[in-house]
């Protein structure tokens, strides 16, 4: 897929958001920028803590304020910025422009509503649609994303399903509007694996035939590398690497990207210890001097400890934030000023 | 006709002589009572395997297969609704409730959740001496330096000692986990989803210091997980249950190279891999795992499965021979693609 010439669909610049905490301030984004083209497929990996989720409940503007508090950046859908629109013009994006699907379908779905009514409450919603047409095209909705017997189940309860037609009902709800990005959330990360390839086949079945840009926020590489074109991949609310999904596998140029892709047991020929990376990802709270990997990284050099790194481009589609990959200290970019071309 | 099963995968022939053996499961079943004492939920549903002195035995299912209560099972935590289990020789049925309380020390169990496993109100170091409480000790200067000995194995510090789980991350978590099944010195440990809660490079470090602890201390694991790269990582030989039944059980690598029952197939086919050259075709199962509380008849998994004939509906399979200490419940042969009846 072409993303050359396409205008970005959706540009996220140096965002940072911050939690307020009983325990201090959490700087759970900081200085976040992606862009997303059109009937992409981008994947943003990382471990607990490195602020997937919340960049992505940030473009929904779902963040709950208070604790949490969006203290710069701008998220342009379109070119305009979400970050400006009301709360009732958000609402018309929400579930209609932009959805997202979340990793528990069973707390994500109201118990006391029939599945079919909960497709068709965006339908009424934003198409303006009439109840029973509604519930019409809710139960070719559910067709569409593999459950059979549709027309019997529409009108069941999400507790008469199973976790996995959980999900498709989630699913179904999401594109009932056609939206132009699906962000999904730990989509698989509950399933079993046998549920979780028949949910992966469908929602890469959707972005190819409907053009839906996807988004799938995830710690599974797997899932990545199945999936997407592109990846992310964030470390204590930061991007450290941006690569095409092909090239970061074989060839991973940052240092915890390729200490993460190394721990993950394969099922290779030849089986040896694991290699890992030491330590544990550091407390949101703490500041640290210099990169926040340091203190984990098995190439850290004085610099490190020092200063931030800045994000370099090292070759076409490729970014890193890494002091190996700076030509030398003093071209130091300010990590606040960054820009993603 | 319907065959009674004779599942006894590791006594059709006895590769390596009895005394080896550590830990012997015969024809074990666990029935669970529904609340209206009608329904009954046949969790284990007639298991037999051995576990040999120092050897790692995987057991890999998806959720609802009855591996978790396999491994209680085994340690007699829930009653066994028929069959036994031998350790070391010993029916451990006949045990008085004072024998199985020494027994117990020999087997032990870690949990899926360290969060959940250890209680917020106490100190590491009160957690950690629980055990010798338990069992009698009564010189604290020994039981306090048999700790530090403890922290040690597991990579902690003696200052942890005095922190309460909350205060430790959900690596350091499974670490005290770990030690406080290590405490009396035990010869079988059963990991039950042990690093199924941590992220990817933590739980590297966990697997690899379970493997380390193994080499050290002489240990034998019974390793419960529903992720097959893990398991292959960690296991000599692997069991895969469906629905309450074991249905294939062989060396590691047999297993995973050339898998004979059409579900090892089917889960090793749907594992989502980060490198294309390790993608298997992906062999679609149709629907879901059926209710434990009424399964299909005959070989439980006739119903999803790509090979399935006549007498798989009325039959369970007996275990054929596939390979060198590589067994299948059966009746399809997928070298001459034929059913053997």
């Amino acid at each position: 897929m072409g993303t050359e010439k396409k205008e970005p669909l959706l540009q996220v610049k140096d965002l940072s958001i911050d939690f307020h905490t009983a325990e201090g301030v959490v700087h759970a984004v900081n200085h976040l920028s992606f862009d997303l083209y059109p009937g992409e497929t981008l994947g943003i990996v990382g471990e607990s803590g490195s602020g997937k989720s919340v960049s992505s409940l940030a473009v929904m503007r779902l963040i709950p304020d208070p604790p949490g508090k969006i203290v710069s950046g701008e998220i342009l859908f379109h070119g305009k910025n979400l970050l400006d629109y009301s709360e009732k013009e958000m609402l018309k994006i929400r579930g209609n422009l932009i959805s997202m699907i979340f990793q528990e379908p069973m707390t994500s779905l109201n118990p006391i509503l029939t599945c079919g009514s909960q497709i068709a409450e965006s339908l009424m919603l934003h198409k303006g649609m009439k109840k029973k047409e509604a519930m019409k095209a809710a139960e070719q909705l559910m067709r569409d994303v593999g459950i059979a017997n549709a027309e019997k189940r529409v009108n069941e309860y999400p507790h008469q399903m199973s976790g996995g037609m959980k999900q498709r009902v989630m699913i179904a709800m999401a594109l009932a509007c056609e939206p132009e990005i699906l962000f999904c959330d730990e989509p698989t990360t509950a399933l079993d694996v046998t549920i979780q390839a028949q949910i992966l086949d469908l929602i890469k079945k959707l972005n190819r035939e409907r053009n839906t840009a996807i988004v799938m926020i995830t710690h599974d590489f797997g899932v990545v590398s199945e999936i997407c074109e592109r990846v992310l991949v964030m470390y204590t609310g930061r991007i450290f690497e941006e690569a095409p999904s092909q090239k970061i596998f074989k060839m991973p140029k940052h240092p915890y990207t390729e200490g993460l892709i190394d721990s993950i047991p394969q099922i290779s020929d030849v089986r040896e210890a694991l290699s890992t990376i030491e330590g544990t990802v550091p407390n949101p709270t703490e500041k640290l001097e210099g990169c926040s990997f340091w203190p984990r990284c098995s190439r850290a050099m004085d610099i490190c400890k020092r200063e931030d790194p800045s994000v370099k481009i090292i070759e076409e589609g490729r970014r890193v934030r890494c002091w190996l990959y700076e030509g030398s200290a003093e071209d130091t970019i300010n990590p606040d000023e960054e820009s993603v071309e | 006709m319907i065959r009674e099963e004779t599942a006894r995968p590791d006594f059709l022939e006895a590769p390596e002589p009895e005394k080896n053996i550590l830990l012997k499961a015969d024809d074990i079943r666990v029935t669970f009572r529904g609340k209206d004492r009608k329904t009954t939920v046949k969790a284990v549903d007639g298991v037999s395997l051995s576990i040999h002195k120092g050897e790692i035995l995987g057991i890999v299912g998806e959720s609802g297969c009855g591996k978790s209560t396999l491994g209680r099972a085994i340690l007699n935590l829930i009653p066994l609704t028929g069959g036994k289990v031998y350790f070391e020789g010993q029916d451990l049925s006949t045990l008085s409730k004072k024998e199985m309380k020494d027994m117990r020390k020999k087997m032990q169990i870690i949990f899926q959740d360290p969060s959940a496993s250890l209680n917020p109100r106490r100190t590491v170091e009160q957690i950690l001496f629980e055990p010798y409480i338990i069992h009698g000790y009564k010189d604290k200067n020994y039981i306090r330096k048999d700790i530090l000995r403890l922290l040690e194995l597991v990579g902690l510090a003696e200052y942890h000692l005095s922190r309460y789980s909350y205060e430790l991350s959900g690596g350091q978590k499974q670490r005290i986990g770990i030690a406080r099944a290590l405490a009396l010195k035990p010869e079988l440990i059963i990991c039950d989803e042990a690093v199924s809660a941590l992220d990817v490079s933590v739980q590297a470090q966990v697997l690899n210091l379970l493997m380390d602890l193994k080499k050290e201390l002489g240990l034998t694991y019974l390793f419960i997980s529903h992720n097959l790269n893990v398991i292959y990582q960690i296991s000599d030989r692997v069991g895969v249950m469906y629905l309450g039944r074991l249905v294939e059980l062989g060396p590691y690598k047999s297993l995973y190279e050339e898998p004979a029952h059409p579900y090892t197939e089917a889960l090793l086919s749907a594992i989502p891999q980060i490198h294309e050259e390790n993608r298997r075709e992906r062999i679609h199962l149709q629907g879901e795992v059926p209710s434990p509380i009424n399964p299909p008849s005959g070989c439980h998994f006739h119903t999803r499965c790509p090979h399935t004939c006549e007498v798989c509906s009325m039959d369970v399979p007996p275990w054929r021979k596939v390979g060198d200490r590589h067994f299948a419940a059966c009746y399809w042969n997928p070298k001459s693609n034929e059913h053997i009846i």
